[in-house]
């Protein structure tokens, strides 16, 4: 059950309350298109003025960014592409003093019936706003999270960064309330909150954000309505917007999706589709990007450079190998259970080996996913005594001993972004058996790995019974992992910063 | 495995023979013939011995399931997988019959109503000009099985075997996408889909029937890609079409797969006979496409109310009826009611995205200058004599294309470029799919 934060709701009544609230926003608006407002004239005439030059400036200006920004500062609303272009045709078909007259009942008509007319807005500028909506809300801590939490820390130390989230009605980004800084700046380091269901954000008073001539960073997939004003963010904005690419499995592979799945995902590439840079976190993922933004390019428009940034892996918590309670040797496999990850084809593969009178142990760790019958064959392999196990919600000093404790791990993946779990038991010291394309072949190539075709059965029991029997060639890859050096976190995160905030993508 | 009665072993056995006639085995049918047959077959044969006695097209999780008991040697096992299966299907009154070296050619799609571009007119062309001995299907309701086109009920199911299979449009529903992915990668069929490009999953935003539903029943494209991406070769409708394909089986190395050949098929024309354009009176328009990817109908009312502003007379014609409705009440519009064979001065094709546009390449036949997007299709036919081409959203770029037309009408006639017919097109399609 989560928590619900109460706040003190505005007095939406007062029309004066409003009235300052707009004046602000105008006010900041100028101050960033035009120049240093006049000090203490807070009347409407001097707010009309200033938003007169401000429209005048976006004329001037031949883009659209100051458009942008004046749409999202005075309506408090983000605008998509539909209201872009209606401002841009209102502007092409009326006199100059019918159009001011026109975006201020607009831009007002769609704060009070969408947008929070009484808060203020505060513009980043010139800086680098970091999207960090999920990671700040909520708990779940798998693939992408990890990557947020390692990363966005080690940038917000020593660099100027924003972080934020969106507000409540996923209209503009605002600031992250100190709960939701923790789950993304100290994660594992101060006690886990539960999360909020922040029944009372609609009514918080702290300025929305409005990013102008800077980087907007992605490093999350963002929910459907979000991705609508990212996408026209990108493309209208006068800031440049980079993401975080992990892969494009829920396009490329819905027979391996739950069904139907998928359609955030569908308007999140739409969404970066028009950013200025994709980070790769793997050769793969790279040009898996690559491969979607030339499919994009035939149709003649924009699309980002896609630059590949290798993940990094951490070698885990500091801990002595568990001592197994038995004498056979234990695989690992680690990964949720669902038809990508390719788990029935290591259970058809033990099972023959198990026939053919080798002994080990076979341990499953990873969450639930959705069903390939991966539980009723486990169960069908138990009743038979063979010694299989699945272990559900572990911490992470099990999962890291219990890759240390292993003979070697299998992570057969029919398609991945990038493969943690086969850098990660290389980082421990244990081979692995793997996928002989994609980011798991790049990884497996440096050492330690056994590659195979994941769709050939026979392939993968011979690479099983080869680590089984053979202890010549486990040491050598035993001593291949020793011999590599993780990449670190901090590495990742330099690189990674290097690329988003360079002047332009090469 | 659950236990399974005497009446499904007896339905097993009863379509047992359909299947021992396509394998050309001789023995009596029987378990013991049976269970000889999955110790024995290939992959392929699995598939077949599922489609077969279950009277359904099956998943990949049962053809994998039956090959890795086969593996094994437990075939008493997949004996009563087979059976469990049989069982599940809730297909007791149907009958099998099996295709055997036949083109087959899938129009469930056009039954649907859905449709990409031009997907409807490539059905339809590759149905008048099939080759002779060529089976026409639909799915069943449960869209489990094949039954012929004009079937009256979905009890006589087909199996295709060693036949060379065609989708002429989209197969995105995602309950049988996952069957007819699963024949076109396990069936030994040779499987070819018509490649429309992959809007639907590159500007999702204009194609929001195509997958942005959340229901789990909603069409799914990236599904009718899948299907494709298992396919001997996909036919693209134009060279835009084929760069997008191209794009995105680049993206499967992801997956460990190439990506089949694709082969450039744009759609035929038949030959149209235009009366000569009018000298005078207001310009007559056509505005091609119907929904927010076809026809950006928002920028052609701005770009007319600024003609009208102007003095220019434009009367504009919504070439298909089914345009967004708020916008076709605009009184800047009329509706279509044009004769067949009435002229128009110009067509206008402003859509976002685009990959073809027969209406654009009628117009372009007949000589009818076009006014065109700067995206997609519309790229192909940029730089052409009596084409003018504006940027996306340009409403003042296409009013003054628009008033250019009607200063110079009747000067400027784009040059024919030597469209090639339906009938060679649906031969050219046909002879990749059955050689």
């Amino acid at each position: 059950m989560g928590r619900v934060v109460r706040g003190r709701r505005p007095d939406l009544n007062t029309r004066e309350r409003v009235g300052q609230a707009l004046h602000q926003r105008i006010r900041a608006l100028y101050e960033v298109v035009v120049g240093p407002a006049a000090l203490a004239d807070d009347s409407d005439a001097s707010a009309a003025r200033m938003l007169q030059e401000v429209l005048d400036e976006a004329e001037r200006d031949g883009g659209s960014g100051v458009l942008w920004a004046a749409i999202a500062a005075v309506s408090t609303v983000y605008p998509d592409e539909t209201r872009m272009l209606e401002a841009q045709r209102a502007r092409h078909s009326m006199s100059r003093d019918r159009y001011f007259l026109w975006f201020l009942s607009w831009s007002a008509r769609i704060a009070t019936l969408e947008g929070s007319p009484w808060r203020p807005v505060q513009f980043v500028v010139d800086s680098v706003l970091v999207d960090v909506d999920r990671c700040a809300r909520y708990n779940r801590h798998t693939g992408i999270q990890r990557v947020v939490r390692e990363t966005i820390p080690r940038w917000y130390g020593n660099r100027s960064v924003t972080l934020a989230r969106w507000d409540f009605e996923s209209h503009a980004y605002e600031s992250l309330p100190p709960e939701d800084e923790d789950r993304v700046l100290r994660w594992g380091q101060v006690p886990k909150q539960s999360e909020a269901l922040h029944l009372d954000d609609e009514h918080r008073e702290e300025p929305l954000f409005v990013p102008h001539r800077s980087r907007v960073v992605l490093p999350e997939v963002a929910s459907h309505e979000q991705n609508r004003l990212i996408q026209a963010l990108g493309r209208y904005s006068s800031n440049r917007v980079a993401a975080i690419g992990y892969d494009c499995i829920p396009l490329t592979s819905p027979d391996m999706m739950p069904r139907p799945g998928g359609t955030e995902f569908l308007s999140y590439m739409a969404a970066i589709r028009e950013a200025e840079l994709v980070a790769g976190i793997s050769v793969a993922a790279t040009a898996e990007f690559r491969g979607y933004f030339q499919a994009v390019a035939a149709q003649g428009g924009h699309v980002p450079t896609v630059i590949e940034c290798e993940l990094a892996v951490d070698a885990g918590p500091a801990s002595n190998s568990s001592t197994p309670d038995h004498a056979d040797p234990t695989i690992v496999v680690v990964g949720s259970h669902e038809p990508r990850k390719n788990h029935l084809a290591i259970l058809h593969a033990s099972e023959r080996l198990w026939r053919e009178g080798l002994r080990f142990r076979l341990d499953f760790y990873g969450s639930p996913g959705f069903s390939d019958g991966f539980d009723e064959q486990v169960h069908l392999l138990a009743k038979r005594g063979r010694p299989v196990a699945v272990h559900v919600g572990v911490d992470d000093t099990t999962l890291w001993a219990a890759y240390r404790s292993a003979r070697f791990s299998v992570f057969p993946s029919l398609h991945e972004g990038y493969g943690l779990p086969v850098s990660e038991s290389i980082a421990s010291g244990t081979p692995v058996v793997t996928t002989d394309y994609g980011s798991t072949r790049e990884i497996a190539e440096r050492g330690g790995a056994l590659t195979i075709d994941p769709r050939d059965d026979a392939a993968l029991e011979d690479a099983m019974k080869r680590l089984l029997v053979d202890d010549a060639l486990l040491d050598r890859l035993r001593q291949e992992c020793a011999s590599l050096v993780p990449r670190s976190w901090q590495q990742y995160a330099d690189e990674l910063w290097d690329l988003v905030t360079r002047e332009a993508a090469a | 495995m659950r236990r399974v009665g005497s009446k499904t072993r007896r339905l097993l056995l009863s379509r047992l023979p359909v299947l021992m006639d396509a394998l050309g085995a001789t023995a009596a049918p029987s378990m013991g013939a049976l269970r000889g047959i999955i110790g024995s077959a290939s992959r392929e044969e699995l598939w077949l011995t599922a489609a077969v006695l279950t009277a359904t097209l099956p998943e990949g999780g049962l053809v994998r399931r039956l090959r890795r008991l086969q593996d094994l040697g437990d075939l008493n096992d997949a004996l009563a997988v087979l059976l469990e299966s049989v069982a599940e299907a809730k297909a007791p009154g149907r009958r099998v019959e099996v295709l055997i070296g036949v083109p087959v050619l899938d129009l469930h799609g056009s039954l649907t109503g859905r449709r990409i571009g031009d997907s409807e007119e490539v059905a339809r062309t590759l149905t008048s000009h099939a080759p002779a001995d060529v089976v026409q299907v639909r799915w069943t309701a449960e869209h489990d099985a094949l039954v012929r086109l004009d079937a009256e009920d979905d009890q006589a199911v087909l199996v295709p075997w060693k036949s060379s299979y065609l989708v002429p449009d989209l197969v995105d529903q995602v309950d049988r996408a996952a069957r007819a992915h699963t024949l076109f990668v396990f069936s030994g069929n040779r499987c070819f889909g018509v490649g429309y490009g992959v809007g639907p999953l590159t500007f999702s935003e204009l194609f929001p029937e195509h997958g942005l539903e959340k229901e789990v029943s909603s069409p799914r494209y990236s599904w009718n890609m899948a299907v494709l991406r298992a396919s001997a070769g996909v036919l693209a409708v134009s060279a835009t079409a084929e760069a997008e394909l191209r794009g995105w089986f680049a993206m499967l190395n992801a997956l460990g797969v190439e990506g089949p050949p694709i082969h450039l098929e744009p759609l035929g024309l038949e030959p149209a006979d235009v009366p000569n354009a009018s000298a005078d009176g207001p310009l007559r328009v056509l505005v091609l496409g119907r929904d927010a990817a076809g026809a950006d109908l928002p920028t052609v009312v701005a770009a007319l109310d600024r003609l009208a502003a102007d003095g220019v007379e434009v009367v504009a014609h919504l070439g298909d009826p089914g345009a967004e409705p708020s916008l076709a009440q605009h009184p800047a519009f009329i509706a279509d009611d044009r004769e067949g064979d009435e002229p128009v001065d110009a067509v206008i094709h402003m859509a976002p995205y685009s990959t073809h546009s027969l209406g654009l390449d009628r117009a372009i036949a007949a000589g009818i200058p076009a006014v065109v997007a700067e995206t997609g299709y519309g790229l192909e036919w940029r730089g052409r004599t009596g084409v003018r081409a504006v940027p996306m959203h340009d409403e003042v770029g296409l009013a003054e294309a628009i008033g250019s037309l009607a200063r110079a009408r009747g000067q400027e006639r784009p040059v024919h470029p030597g469209f090639r017919s339906p009938a060679e097109y649906a031969r050219s399609v046909w002879s990749i799919v059955t050689s």
